[in-house]
């Protein structure tokens, strides 16, 4: 069972929200109340809730924050018509 | 004269019979056409018809003949013609198609020569159409004729149209392949291009200097992508080709771009990956995967396997290398919770969900060792935590000898477990520690989960050129010892060998010492516990010791009583045994009370017997002679039982004393001081003072 996904929220969830979440989730009727209950009872729970962020939140924006910027490559674009086809393979068809 | 002009006319038309019947239609037409001159009638005007129409069906078939031989040499127009002569006459189906199909032929033979005077004349265009036509007489199928048509394209610049046409050839020679690259290219695929031509070996400046260029505009399309936030999955891969590719195609600068659109691209797809749960994508991304494995990395794994191993046990044994690892380390605990106090008890909670996934597969081939398996890395990686608690260096070798192995890092953690001895309780607990993290630590998880034959693996598998250490000897000697144990209980006879490390093995772990006298006495079959008493002995001279000796003493006793039990000993054996048993430990209540119970089991039964055959004089013996009062008592019981039975029979008076008085005579030669003997004396007194008196 993914809490997450049953709320439809996301990882940095606040209690506030998950509230919120669980009451337009019963009106959707997508999942039971029971199922609804027990995702609410998890995730408002700081040590279930951070067990279960660990397994079902991926967040790797920390990776690619931390990368330089790319900029080796701002001379290379447009077209490629400045190449021009060689001749040295015509003979090995 | 008539007569003979009508005879000769006659033989004339009998020879053009013959040469027509023998299907010699030239003569007989030649014999025919004489006669009708002088005849002329309608028959032989028929006849000549007939042979004349014979005639040209033979020619016709000739021209076939010579049409078959014209193809074979290649000579299609000759071929060609030879075939419609013959079918004016023949006129069959199957010429008229060699007929269309030789003109298609010799079109598209033109074509070629049209194309190769057009692509001379720098006209590729026409050229290609050419070829094109050409190709289409060929059935279409020609694949040098295609090349032709897609080299031309090339030239013309109908890159797209080319490129359709490579994508059909097997295009093994060097120029198809560097067109169809540069195809590639000229439509903007760089990444192609670069993959047609990635094994073009040809040392040509200007073509290196093209891949070059090519690459170069493959990074910027890549940079391109990323900022519009498009295609993560062709920046990963893309950048991933490019890192692996010949150094010499970027600049240091460029390089390092590409690490950080890979690096980028990767992370940002496997986030769209996720969101898809399409967990076994994220698996190959991640086993593929360059650089190093991040905290970040190791947590995700975690996860991916976790998931996957929800559906299919097989994913249990990669999940658990990176579990723990995972959850143990501090820059993965930080996103737990705000509160240190609070990371215990969320892993606590993580390692309760890993135990119930092991469980769930629990009766599977894969879920019935994981559990022990996890069991074991959970203590290990709480060691490891708690000697690296408060300190910044090597936290992120806080991991389970899976990862440590996965990670070529086993040495380092080694390294650390030997400059931290003093942490551990004993000696034992540091080299069993260190020990899983060896190339011996597979056969100790095999071990601890009684895969005895697989873990003994470790004492013929392991390389004889590996560096053996410290750790890999404790390792040695444990499955040696406990390989041994396991084969002792069940039956083996020829198990020193497997002891023979186990006296050093003693000085490090004394609980094993325990745990083998402890064996040995919990056994009662004679033959098992001579095998045991075998190990024992080795052990008591290699490396004598309290325990062993003690074991030795009581394991002997129980053979020797358990043999005798069985009929292989004989009460003198049993003593000698036993008394052997009490030399080594006098202490051993055991013993004592074994050769006490037997020595007078075996006693009364002898001397019972000599009662039964009416041998007073050895019954008397064996009482007088034994140790025990027990054998005594038994013996002046007999007298009393024997005393009371002549008394109670109506025999003569001097019949009785005689026998009383043999009783009394054997009797004192065991001991006066009985009750019974009281009692004899005082009847053969009283007797004796009646017969006086």
């Amino acid at each position: 069972m993914n809490p997450y996904k049953i709320l439809n929220v996301d990882a940095d969830v606040t209690q506030k929200e998950i509230i919120q979440a669980v009451t337009r989730a019963m009106r959707e009727k997508r999942y039971s109340g029971r199922e609804l209950a027990q995702a609410q009872k998890i995730l408002l729970d700081p040590i279930s809730g951070a067990a279960q962020r660990f397994l079902h939140c991926v967040d790797l924006s920390r990776i690619r924050q931390s990368l330089e910027r790319i900029e080796a490559f701002e001379s290379n674009r447009g077209p490629i018509s400045d190449l021009t086809r060689l001749s040295i393979f015509d003979e090995d068809a | 004269m008539k007569k003979k002009k009508e005879k000769n006319i006659e033989s004339i038309l009998a020879r053009a019979e013959k040469f027509f019947l023998d299907g010699n239609f030239s003569l007989a037409m030649k014999e025919f056409e004489t006669a009708q001159k002088k005849l002329t009638r309608g028959d032989i005007a028929a006849k000549i018809a007939c042979c004349r129409k014979a005639l040209k069906t033979d020619n016709a078939k000739q021209l076939v003949k010579k049409a078959r031989k014209a193809e074979k040499k290649g000579d299609l127009g000759r071929a060609l013609k030879c075939f419609q002569q013959a079918n004016a006459v023949l006129n069959e189906a199957w010429i008229a198609q060699r007929i269309e199909n030789f003109k298609w032929q010799l079109t598209g033979r033109d074509a070629v020569s049209l194309a190769k005077a057009a692509e001379a004349a720098g006209d590729l265009l026409r050229a290609a159409t050419c070829y094109a036509k050409a190709c289409d007489a060929r059935g279409g199928t020609s694949e040098p004729l295609l090349l032709k048509r897609a080299r031309c394209l090339v030239g013309a610049g109908r890159y797209a149209e080319a490129v359709d046409i490579f994508k059909t050839l097997p295009l093994t020679k060097a120029g198809g392949r560097y067109d169809y690259g540069f195809a590639l290219a000229q439509m903007g695929c760089f990444s192609q291009c670069l993959r047609v031509w990635e094994d073009l070996e040809v040392n040509d400046d200007r073509f290196a200097e093209q891949k070059r260029v090519v690459a170069r505009r493959l990074g910027a399309h890549l940079v391109d992508c990323l900022k519009r936030k498009d295609d993560y999955a062709s920046i990963y891969r893309d950048a991933f080709y490019l890192l692996k590719t010949d150094d010499a195609l970027l600049t240091p600068d460029q390089r390092r771009s590409v690490e950080n659109l890979y690096a980028y691209g990767r992370s940002a797809w496997i986030e769209e990956l996720w969101e898809a749960e399409e967990f076994e994508a994220i698996s190959d991304i991640l086993t593929t995967a360059s650089g190093p494995l991040t905290p970040a990395l190791v947590a995700l794994n975690a996860k991916v396997w976790f998931k996957m191993a929800e559906d299919d046990g097989r994913r249990l044994h990669t999940m658990l290398i990176y579990w723990l690892p995972a959850i143990y380390s501090p820059s993965i605990a930080e996103s737990f919770s705000g509160s240190i106090g609070e990371w215990q008890k969320v892993r606590q909670k993580l390692i309760a969900m890993a135990e119930n996934l092991i469980k769930k597969h629990d009766d599977t081939r894969y879920g019935g060792r994981a559990l022990t398996n996890f069991t074991i890395d959970k203590e290990l990686i709480q060691t490891l935590a708690a000697f690296l608690e408060n300190q910044e260096k090597d936290v992120d070798l806080i991991c389970t000898p899976g990862l440590a192995a996965h990670l070529g890092r086993s040495d380092e953690v080694l390294s650390l477990i030997s400059a931290n001895e003093a942490f551990f309780e004993n000696k034992q607990q540091y080299l069993e520690f260190g020990a899983h993290y060896t190339a011996a630590g597979n056969y100790l998880y095999r071990l601890k989960n009684n895969a005895y034959e697989e873990a003994a693996g470790l004492l013929t598998d392991l390389q004889p050129d590996l560096e053996r250490d410290e750790f890999i000897d404790y390792a040695m000697q444990l499955i040696s010892f406990e390989y041994g144990l396991h084969r002792l209980e069940n039956g083996d006879t020829q198990t020193i060998r497997y002891f023979q490390s186990t006296p050093a093995l003693f000085d490090i772990a004394p609980a094993l010492e325990r745990k083998l006298t402890q064996k040995a006495l919990a056994f009662e079959a004679w033959d098992l516990l001579k095998s045991f008493e075998d190990v024992l002995f080795y052990i008591h001279n290699e490396r004598p010791s309290k325990a062993v000796r003690k074991a030795l003493s009581l394991v002997m006793a129980r053979r020797a009583v358990a043999m005798s039990n069985n009929g292989q000993s004989n009460p003198k054996a049993l003593k000698g045994i036993v008394n052997k048993a009490l030399k080594l430990d006098p202490e051993n209540e055991m013993a004592t009370g074994v050769i006490q119970d037997t020595v007078v089991h075996f006693e009364m039964k002898a001397m019972y017997t000599a009662f039964k055959r009416q041998k007073m004089g050895k019954a008397s013996r064996i009482a007088r002679e034994s140790e025990y009062d027990e054998v005594r008592d038994h013996y002046f019981g007999f007298i009393e039982e024997s005393f009371d039975q002549i008394m109670a029979n109506d025999w003569e008076r001097e019949e009785k004393l005689m026998m009383i008085n043999d009783l009394y005579k054997w009797g004192t030669t065991v001991g006066a001081l009985q009750p019974i003997m009281d009692r004899l004396e005082i009847h053969l007194n009283m007797n004796q003072s009646m017969v006086n008196g």
